[in-house]
């Protein structure tokens, strides 16, 4: 049996998934498409039932990639509950006499019932069974009232096959409406305020701006404390066994291999590229603890509500680079890591958008792994680095997307997108999806780091590194002005930019250096996930292109930063 | 008197009159509630030729500069 949850977004679906399941949670793709949907279960009358979430949909017609899974998933269900919002309810139910047409037994859930009260909206449960002919509960799924009424009623979900005209469906929910909620007037309350403080661009681009420093901060300073006492002392535990490991071992290749080089007897987890030191190392140490408090500020942003209200703010400039402001999201996600900031480019409707909003990001969006370690290279340098690094790679990434813009034909369609009112976030379903995004980085991120510090050894100890850097030196050191041993961390750079940027850290690199070499490094090529990912997306001609602009802008950005820096 | 939802002055309120014709926005706008014979009020409209923010019933829409020349409001006086 398989229980869907439907709604339009924003209605407390993924807080009444949380409440409906255990902790076995899953992220699934739909078969032969790389849609990704939550898929999770409960336990309904001694069987274990399949409960899945669906992103978020206003209607049944498919307009765009996303939503044509998502509608299939909805007619494969074998019961629907329908997640309405009690304070939206007229537009709400758009969708709920839609579902109704695919003959599935369903239960409507009316979740922020408590908010119903604070906004003076009254709602008769019963008069929208009576008028609907389904069963419609109560809810709110943050504390979980009525969730136990919803299960015990999923054996009374009915199916009900009117066919409605459009124009029928809103004469039906007008008289659902009209016979079923009363509103009175109620002032304005904080949250209100806030909603229209943060969208009036006088008051909501400063707030944008504090929104992004705060992100920032938190991530880096919940990383870094983490890092600092919590897993590095970890790592000092590990010591004495990863010592008497490669006592064991003796030294040779395989001592080199697994455990790299011991800098005056010790351990040197960052630098040595054992497979099980610095292996290790970098995932859990160096950017594990970034990547989590990074999906957690990103869960709050999303759950709050913020996120499409920085889309209308930022609407203005993205469309200057041919894309929606909502294209803000998938990049911000690229931040964490490319790999679901790559389908999240889902979201928006046109292909030229999508590979607009695709390129910029392989090009000009730095990971969370790799930015981890920008902070440890030149956060010594004080803010001087940092800035320069981001500002250099936002005035190229501005500059790319003016010209793609420009050069490629079609355009941009007009933007139209709902902003939702501000909500507390739940904490479990934030820490839920934390957890799911987290591991399915780490999943995706420790063999690709196991595997590019094996291979980088091999290359190594065959000789390959040092010849590919022969040949590259012209480039690297005429153009970027860089030493040649970057080439080893640049051929690194194709399994993963963060222990790349890792292996930078022993070259004694200016701050001039480091800054070229770490834009260079975000820029020249995707890491191998990412790689794969956008050619399943973007099919092999447009992947061609995307890297083909993406190599030239590399020598021109490299070298004009080399040129620049040293100048002034 | 009508006038285009760009030119509804910030806070005021009308009521939709005609909204544009093409048949896949007309689908979008009407799932989110935009639809003739519906109260709007304008919330505001960001800043060089940015997009306009509306609210309906009890949420927020915001839509490119194009999309609300061509949705032709009854203003409320």
């Amino acid at each position: 049996m398989k229980i869907v949850l439907v709604g339009n977004p924003n209605v407390g679906k993924s807080a009444f998934f949380s409440r409906l399941t255990g902790v076995n949670v899953i992220i699934s793709n739909y078969p032969g498409t790389t849609f990704e949907f939550i898929e999770g279960s409960m336990n309904l009358n001694g069987k274990s039932t399949k409960i899945i979430d669906v992103p978020g949909i206003y209607n049944l017609d498919p307009n765009c990639k996303a939503d044509e899974a998502a509608i299939k998933i909805i007619e494969e269900a074998d019961l629907i509950i329908n997640i309405v919002d009690s304070t939206n309810l007229e537009r709400n139910l758009y969708l709920t006499l839609q579902i109704m047409e695919k003959n599935i037994p369903m239960v409507i859930a009316l979740n922020f019932w408590d908010e119903t009260k604070h906004k003076g909206i009254k709602i008769d449960p019963q008069k929208i069974e009576e008028l609907i002919g389904l069963p419609a509960i109560p809810t709110v799924s943050i504390t979980g009232e009525g969730i136990k009424n919803i299960v015990t009623k999923l054996s009374h979900a009915k199916t009900h096959s009117h066919k409605y005209s459009e124009d029928e469906k809103w004469a039906k929910i007008g008289e659902i409406v009209q016979n079923a909620q009363k509103i009175e007037h109620k002032k304005h309350s904080f949250l209100e305020l806030c909603e229209d403080l943060s969208i009036k661009p006088l008051t909501g681009l400063p707030i944008a701006l504090l929104v992004i420093a705060l992100i920032f901060w938190f991530v880096r300073f919940i990383g870094e404390g983490t890092i600092k006492y919590v897993v590095e002392p970890l790592f000092s535990l590990l010591e004495p066994l990863m010592l008497f490991f490669s006592n064991l071992l003796g030294p040779g290749i395989l001592n080199d291999i697994l455990i790299g080089p011991l800098i005056d007897g010790r351990i040197d987890y960052s630098g040595s590229m054992g497979v099980l030191t610095t292996g290790l190392f970098v995932p859990f140490a160096m950017i594990g603890p970034y990547i989590i408090s990074f999906y957690i500020v990103l869960g709050i942003l999303e759950d709050s509500g913020y996120l499409p209200r920085l889309a209308a703010l930022v609407d203005n400039l993205t469309h200057k680079l041919g894309m929606h402001g909502i294209a803000i999201i998938p990049m911000l996600l690229s931040l964490g890591c490319k790999v679901p900031g790559v389908l999240a480019t889902r979201i928006l409707e046109t292909k030229r958008q999508r590979f607009i909003a695709t390129t910029l990001m392989i090009i000009a969006m730095p990971c969370m792994g790799q930015m981890a370690m920008v902070f440890g290279m030149l956060g010594k340098f004080g803010i001087k680095g940092l800035g320069i690094f981001f500002a250099s790679l936002f005035i190229f990434w501005a500059i790319l997307g003016l010209m793609l813009h420009k050069i490629m034909k079609g355009k941009t369609p007009e933007t139209f997108s709902e902003i939702p009112p501000y909500r507390v976030p739940f904490s479990r379903s934030i820490l839920k999806k934390t957890w799911l995004r987290t591991r399915s980085f780490m999943l995706n991120a420790i063999p690709f780091i196991a595997l590019g510090v094996l291979l980088i050894n091999i290359l190594h100890i065959l000789g390959v590194v040092a010849f590919v850097g022969r040949l590259l030196e012209p480039v690297v050191s005429t153009l970027f002005g860089l030493p040649k041993e970057t080439v080893g961390a640049l051929i690194m750079g194709f399994f993963r930019k963060d222990v790349a940027a890792g292996m930078l850290m022993p070259l004694q690199l200016t701050m001039n250096q480091l800054v070229t070499v770490n834009v260079i490094l975000t820029m020249y090529f995707p890491c191998l996930a990412t790689f794969s990912i956008l050619f399943k997306e973007m099919g092999f001609k447009d992947s061609l292109k995307s890297i083909t602009i993406m190599v030239l802008s590399t020598i021109i950005a490299g070298t004009s930063l080399n040129l620049l820096l040293n100048f002034f | 008197m009508e006038k285009s939802l760009f030119d509804l002055k910030k806070g005021h309120k009308g009521i939709i009159k005609k909204i544009p014709e093409c048949h896949d926005c007309y689908k979008k706008l009407s799932s989110l509630n935009v639809r003739v014979g519906k109260k709007i009020q304008k919330v505001v409209n960001q800043p060089l030729n940015g997009p306009v923010v509306v609210k309906i019933d009890r949420s927020n829409i915001f839509m490119g500069k194009r999309i609300a020349m061509k949705i032709l409001v009854e203003e409320e006086l």
